[in-house]
């Protein structure tokens, strides 16, 4: 072999390649006929391998099974039987070195721990989502440049009975900072939604500030919470003329929170666990081998499993759709009818039914795309 | 618990026909040891770590403990009978016609043949890849290497097995002429 590529010809078959690396070598592998013939091989070999079908069928591995789970449930009981007996305190049984405890009571444990934690997570996982949409609204509150604020004004006030007042950056004021700093903390607690808190925060301030200080004009709205100004009392007529009467309340008019989605590292950690659960039954039951009489012992499991997937597949598909995540909402409405037609095979299934579903999934290609998914899935939200 | 169990067993069902071809190529074909092999690290996953690693990396674990057992295996050398093996082979599901059937032994046999004169290393690493679809990095993790080592690996086992299967050809060629 005298080109030097073909190691990269390996990497390219094998997905390996950047894509300024790739697109280098399919230039290379126009012009260089040792380079095709080696990709040739290497994808003939590789068919040739894969292709390899091991010595198994449907008993066999279901005795392995069988025998898997029987010798850990020996060793289990032989563990919870030496605990019991008298030698248990001189010699504890060990298993790799640790010291064994009884099975049963290990396992509730560990199931009231995992219960537990899991609590715990789905506790803060809301609470977060719920300070996330909190701080989302703050942000549209603060970075918007059309908030106003008006300020609650008695009715024998002269010049502002038809006047909202803005927070704007003018000269500071002992008073006018005191009142700024308090409705910047009230900005900072979260959007003002209600106007009887608007009152309660800011009506006394306004006042103090009216009386103290003469009225500048100015039309400046709203900066971010971090400055210190006066409570600006001559501003221009910013609320329809029909309201000029009505009380004024400090209100700040932010563009309408948008609600907090879900974190989208949770949604992201359920759809990729989900993909991934969809993926295994769906290679199971592909996989599965259906001789006439077994079919039913074959796949009541695969039933009750895609049940399973299927209300989770539903409300993931929602969800994805609600969020515009059209790659994962497309996936998800794919594999929703192979859940559902698996799910209502009958007890006693035909061998077209299930060749029926199957052929769909191959012609969907759906093992693969799910794969692919879960990994990607996987990765971005690690 | 009863979660678990069926966890588990969708794991089993769905890894341990993977698993078994896996071994039977690493071990040069034989099924029976083969799939003693497999079920012995589904064995030791339930044992050891099952309930505490996430089901991806359940995948990757049994394949380093498989080959790990293979590699005992190696060492220990063919202790089982060839006529377990046959036993075994004799359950094979047959799906095809024996034309079929004959010339799929056939290919299955020249591949085990070309992969058993690979090193160790460049035999499970590229049974890795075009079986099981891992990726180097997924590789690396599962033997404990670099990815480099991987990268090589692959790239000479695959180099290797081009120049026997070219040579396999031409002989096949010559010998109907």
């Amino acid at each position: 072999m005298s080109c030097n590529l073909t190691e990269k010809v390996s990497l390219l078959v094998d997905g390996e390649l950047s894509p300024v690396e790739t697109r280098a070598i399919e230039r290379h592998l126009l012009t260089c006929i040792e380079c095709q013939q080696a990709r040739a091989d290497f994808l003939n070999l590789r068919q040739q391998i894969s292709a390899y079908t091991p010595a198994l069928n449907t008993q066999v591995q279901q005795r392995a099974l069988a025998s898997v789970l029987a010798k850990q449930g020996r060793a289990a009981t032989r563990a919870s039987a030496q605990a019991a007996t008298p030698e248990a305190g001189r010699r504890p049984a060990r298993i790799f070195g640790v010291p064994a405890m009884p099975f049963a009571i290990g396992m509730l444990i560990t199931a009231a721990v995992a219960l537990i934690v899991t609590s715990f997570v789905f506790y803060i996982v809301f609470q977060q989502a719920e300070r996330d949409r909190q701080q989302a609204t703050n942000t549209q509150a603060n970075s918007s440049r059309e908030q106003t604020a008006t300020v609650n004004q008695p009715p024998n006030t002269n010049n502002d009975n038809s006047k909202a007042n803005t927070f704007g950056a003018s000269d500071e004021a002992a008073n006018g900072k005191q009142s700024v700093d308090q409705s910047q903390q009230q900005r900072a607690r979260g959007p003002v939604n209600s106007e009887s808190e608007n009152r309660q925060t800011f009506a006394a301030n306004a006042r103090r500030v009216r009386s103290k200080r003469p009225a500048s004009s100015g039309t400046a709205l709203a900066r971010n919470a971090g400055i210190n100004a006066p409570l600006d009392l001559h501003v221009p007529e910013l609320l329809p003329p029909h309201e000029a009467s009505a009380p004024r309340y400090i209100t700040i008019n932010a563009t309408a929170p948008v609600a907090a989605p879900v974190r989208p590292v949770d949604a992201g950690t359920l759809a990729a666990r989900h993909v991934e659960q969809a993926g295994l039954l769906l290679r199971a039951f592909r996989n599965a081998r259906t001789v006439e009489q077994d079919a039913a012992a074959d796949l009541s499991y695969e039933k009750r499993r895609a049940r399973q997937l299927l209300y989770q597949n539903i409300v993931l598909r929602r969800e994805a759709a609600n969020e515009g995540n059209v790659q994962l909402a497309s996936l998800l409405d794919s594999l929703e009818p192979i859940l559902i037609d698996i799910a209502n095979l009958p007890d006693q299934p035909h061998a077209d039914d299930v060749r029926a579903i199957r052929e769909r999934i191959g012609r969907k290609n759906l093992v693969a795309l799910l794969e692919v998914n879960s990994t990607a899935l996987a990765r971005a939200y690690e | 618990m009863a979660s678990e169990d069926a966890e588990f067993t969708m794991l089993f069902q769905e890894f341990y026909p993977s698993l078994c071809r896996f071994l039977e190529c690493l071990l040069g074909g034989r099924a029976s040891v083969a799939q003693d092999l497999a079920q012995e690290s589904f064995l030791q996953l339930h044992r050891t770590v099952w309930g505490t690693i996430p089901v991806g990396e359940a995948r990757f674990w049994l394949y380093r403990v498989a080959r790990n057992l293979a590699l005992n295996e190696f060492r220990r050398g063919e202790t089982r009978h060839r006529l377990f093996d046959r036993v075994v082979e004799a359950l094979r599901p047959r799906t095809q016609t024996p034309e079929e059937e004959y010339e799929t032994q056939e290919r299955q046999e020249l591949v085990l043949s070309m992969l058993k004169g690979l090193p160790e290393d460049q035999r499970t690493a590229l049974l890795l890849r075009e079986q099981e679809q891992l990726s180097y990095r997924e590789i690396a993790e599962v033997l404990d290497v670099s990815e480099s080592k991987v990268k090589t690996d692959i790239f000479r086992a695959r180099t290797a097995l081009r120049e026997r299967w070219a040579q396999r050809v031409r002989a096949i060629g010559a010998s109907v002429r």
